[in-house]
């Protein structure tokens, strides 16, 4: 048997350079149900240019690879070609004369209906995947009502440094892309190494609401994971995707701290682009309903505490910063050398948040922990409908890392959306904007 | 005594749009020279250093601009209409007399190290690019430019090394501090169809990095031959390295005037907006021969081939607020500005006189242009050039070289013909929905959809250069 091991860059460009044409304007989509029946809240669709006229397509950032089936759909899976994808304005799906909004020539592509997306009758014919939006700083609006549309707009890198956006009340969450492994062809004639490209970022999945106003928070030096709520999580954006995704070992972690019993929820379908269902093979999943949902960087330091204890801290940090007229003090367990710890920017989202659970072995989890190098393992999908009322730049090209830039739409409320720019660990009074205030530090660390 | 020579020599212009064709030009310079200036010109001439040796140069450069400009329809912009514009004037001025590190200084210290190595390091600008024209609400250029100040300054280690007696091989990495200033009005109702030009319906950007830039990266190589009288040089330079030959700026003094003075910023964060400007540039080919006529006399000849064509637009992106303002809504908060370059031949012929205590020279250069003559606007002002020089050098002292130069550059003046700029084009794409399949949305898509900059356009530019080597 003849095995070639490609290198997706060369079979992205196979002997011609890629062309990839758009202008700097949104690019408007539709979306998919989150789940059949269910609100048109879900994975974002454009539409794309195919022999038989304009066909959906699906936008998903978690998608390993970005496919275009030269025939109808559903069909027998292909293998790659170099070819074109012409992307049009999704906004109405059934008009034939769509504005065409990006021209990607010469790229790689799968000869590959991708699965279903959110209910049995709206089938892609193809993905816009993460090898194909990495090569931009994607900018991504998710209105939390139905009649705006959501958009993407395609910028070559986003401008401003991590701590400009804190100070315009965005949150930066630096991220490595992960994505990387091996494919082959059904008859095992040929595989290829697909690109990282997916964004993976730490998650405090279901913890307590907090404010201001509640009681004081106590927490000794050594305290800080004791009093954190939530189940720390990674998981991936997927734009591609409806509900929140979890797999049922990560459920079975959080519904303790949630008091929900594991097998809780109701029965339903999940429509993936990761999964096509057959007779045999039904596109079963149970959903459940979850508070909030708190998303931090995927990169790790060494003063990296983990999604649910960094969420603590910031809160404490913040009741102090609220309370200081009151003569409130940091923590012991928030100090260091006398001076309040920096905190990571997180986005908080809340609803309820619709979340389905899956088999650990299903497809759709089994795609998203199959890096060729160890990786911490992946939980689930932060899909398109758990993001309503965000807006999310994903800054591919940003370096060191990748970068994730959120912030809330306007409309949306703490109970709903929160963005949570880092505050950096602020002396004496040094001011800076935290939590949404212009805030100046007089308050002192308390005693032990 | 007089030592100084207050010599009518040669040298630096800022040429093409970008490019600086006199870096390190002492009238006698060149691909074939081993002198410090090799580190732009040829990293392959370090090999003809003799013991260390110091150079500082600084030219005083100027530039003037006449445009007139096309008259133009009132309500769509296009030509030609009732609205007539004046002439517009616009200059600039250059000289590193108060800070080194500026266009028209040149620094380099080296040495030749045991007839077998060369080394130095120099500062300079190879890249600059300077004009302002007139800034009132309704002066006939703004939509392409009001002010423009587009510096790159290289720190440059070069090496060379004699490969036999007859060949010399060099090389150089730069690193590339660029920094910018960018002003120019942009028409917020043409995506509306008009009315055109409109200094009600207008926002001035004002873009400007602060602070030192991380560096970009480029490489020189070169090779240099000699055989009995002859000698023959030749050099690459390339664009940006990493980066495809992209330049990206983080402009971090952003500010945007509204019509109506509409707020971008809310009141407790003033400073909200942050930019990005984007753009290519060239790489260079060098290659250059020179024969020695006689004891005295020298000839040369030299041809630069300036890769501009990746220069085809500067993109703008600007960030602001997480809240809604205009910005992004009635506001662009995206920019592009055609450019639409393509690469140019600097040709250059010299005769040098020398008698070991004084050398002068005589040089005409002629330059293609680099912006065909429909994409020429206030922001790109090129055309076929003519440039005479002249330069003079002696020895002060034993190891104490004076030299200076004078170039008068003169282009051909260019009337544009039908302007590559649609303002139509914004409001044809508008209605088509933003459909790259239309002509007029891969306008402006391209940057083209911004006011006509159809007229005539004159530039004249002069240089003097004073310069000293030291051998120390």
């Amino acid at each position: 048997m003849r095995r070639w091991i490609l290198l997706s860059v060369l079979f992205a460009s196979c002997g011609s350079e890629q062309s990839l044409e758009h202008d700097l304007d949104a690019i408007y989509l539709d979306r998919a149900p989150v789940q059949p029946g269910g609100a048109k809240q879900g994975g974002l669709l454009a539409l794309v240019g195919t022999q038989a006229g304009l066909r959906p397509l699906l936008v998903d950032t978690a998608f390993p690879y970005s496919s275009l089936a030269r025939g109808d759909c559903p069909s027998t899976p292909g293998w790659t070609y170099t070819g074109r994808m012409d992307v049009y304005d999704g906004s109405n799906q059934t008009d034939p004369t769509a504005p065409l909004r990006a021209d990607f020539n010469n790229v790689g592509l799968f000869d590959i209906c991708p699965g279903l997306a959110g209910d049995a009758a709206t089938q892609p014919y193809g993905v816009l995947g993460g090898p194909l939006l990495s090569n931009f700083a994607v900018d991504f609006k998710f209105p939390r009502s139905a009649s705006e549309p959501a958009s993407m707009t395609l910028w070559p890198g986003f401008p401003g440094s991590d701590d400009q956006l804190a100070e315009n009340g965005q949150v930066a969450l630096r991220f490595e892309p992960r994505g990387s492994f091996t494919v082959a062809q059904g008859n095992g004639e040929a595989s290829l190494a697909l690109p990282n490209s997916r964004v993976v970022l730490a998650a405090c999945a279901g913890p307590r609401a907090a404010a201001t106003t509640d009681p004081m928070q106590a927490c000794l030096r050594g305290e800080t994971g004791l009093r954190s709520s939530g189940e720390n999580m990674m998981l991936a954006i997927g734009t591609g995707e409806g509900p929140l995704v979890l797999s049922q070992s990560a459920w079975e972690r959080l519904a303790p701290t949630l008091g929900i019993a594991a097998d809780a929820g109701t029965t339903g379908e999940l429509y993936t682009p990761f999964f096509s269902p057959t007779p045999d093979r039904p596109p079963a999943a149970r959903f459940v309903s979850m508070p909030r949902l708190a998303l931090f960087q995927g990169t790790t330091d060494s003063n990296w505490m983990g999604p649910c204890s960094e969420l603590a801290r910031a809160r404490r940090i913040e009741w102090v910063l609220a309370n200081q007229a009151n003569g409130s003090c940091f923590q012991a367990c928030d100090v260091s050398g006398g001076q309040p710890q920096a905190t990571r920017p997180y986005l908080e989202l809340a609803g309820p948040l619709w979340a389905a659970i899956v088999p650990d072995t299903s497809d759709i989890i089994r795609s998203l922990n199959a890096d060729v190098a160890a990786k911490p393992h992946v939980d689930g999908i932060v899909g398109a409908a758990t993001l309503a009322g965000t807006r999310l730049r994903i800054d591919y090209q940003a370096t060191p890392q990748g970068r994730a830039i959120a912030n809330c739409l306007d409309g949306e409320t703490r109970d709903t959306c929160f963005a949570a720019p880092s505050c950096p660990g602020l002396g004496q009074g040094q001011s800076h904007t935290c939590f949404g205030q212009p805030w100046t530090r007089s308050a002192p660390a308390c005693k032990q | 005594m007089g030592a100084t020579a207050i010599a009518l020599a040669a040298v630096q212009a800022n040429a093409g749009p970008l490019d600086d064709p006199h870096v390190g030009d002492t009238g006698f310079s060149g691909p074939t020279t081993g002198d410090l200036t090799a580190v732009y010109w040829n990293p392959a001439g370090l090999g003809l250093l003799q013991g260390p040796q110091m150079m500082l140069g600084g030219s005083l450069h100027t530039t003037s601009v006449t445009v007139e400009r096309s008259s133009i329809d009132s309500q769509t912009g296009t030509n030609p209409g009732g609205s007539a514009f004046p002439s517009s004037t616009g200059s600039a001025t250059t000289h590193p007399f108060r800070s080194p590190f500026v266009p028209g200084s040149f620094f380099a210290l080296g040495a030749g190290i045991g007839r077998r190595f060369g080394i130095a390091v120099a500062l300079y600008s190879p890249f600059s690019t300077r004009l302002d024209m007139s800034s009132a609400a309704d002066a006939p250029t703004r939509y392409h430019l009001v002010s423009m100040r587009l510096d790159h300054m290289a720190l440059t280690p070069g090496i060379a090394i004699h490969a036999s007696d007859s060949i010399q091989l060099g090389v150089a990495t730069g690193f590339l501090f660029p920094s910018a200033h960018l002003v120019f009005d942009e028409d917020l109702a043409m995506a509306q169809g008009g009315p055109a030009e409109a200094p009600a319906t207008s926002a001035r950007y004002d873009l400007a990095t602060r602070g030192v830039i991380a560096p970009s990266y480029f490489l020189s190589v070169g090779a240099d031959y000699r055989r009995g009288r002859f000698a023959l040089g030749i050099a690459y330079t390339s664009a940006p390295l990493g980066t495809g030959g992209a330049m990206n700026l983080p402009m971090d003094n952003v500010r945007i005037g509204a019509p109506g003075d509409q707020a971008m910023c809310t009141a407790d964060q003033p400073d909200c907006l942050f930019g990005q400007v984007s753009y290519h540039l060239p790489s260079i080919y060098s290659l250059g021969s020179s024969w020695q006529a006689s004891r005295r006399w020298s000839i040369s000849g030299m041809v630069r081939w300036l890769r501009y064509g990746s220069h085809d637009k500067v993109s703008i992106l600007i960030s602001g607020p997480g809240s809604q303002t205009v910005l992004g809504q009635s506001v662009p908060d995206h920019l592009v500005l055609y450019r639409g370059f393509v690469d140019s031949l600097d040709v250059r012929g010299r005769v040098v006189f020398d008698n070991k205590q004084f050398r002068a020279s005589g040089t005409l250069r002629v330059e293609t242009s680099a912006v065909p003559a429909s994409h020429v606007n206030a922001a790109a002002i090129d055309g076929t050039k003519l440039e005479p020089s002249i330069a003079a050098e002696m020895h002060v002292w034993r190891q104490l070289r004076l030299g200076a130069s004078y170039a008068f550059r003169w282009m051909l003046p260019v009337d544009t013909g039908t302007s590559v700029f649609d303002p139509t084009a914004a409001s044809t794409c508008n209605a088509a929905r933003g459909d790259l399949a239309t002509p007029a949305c891969r306008a402006r898509m391209d940057g083209q959809a911004r006011p006509s900059a159809a007229g005539t356009y004159h530039m004249w530019q002069q240089t003097l250069t004073v310069y000293t080597t030291v051998g120390l």
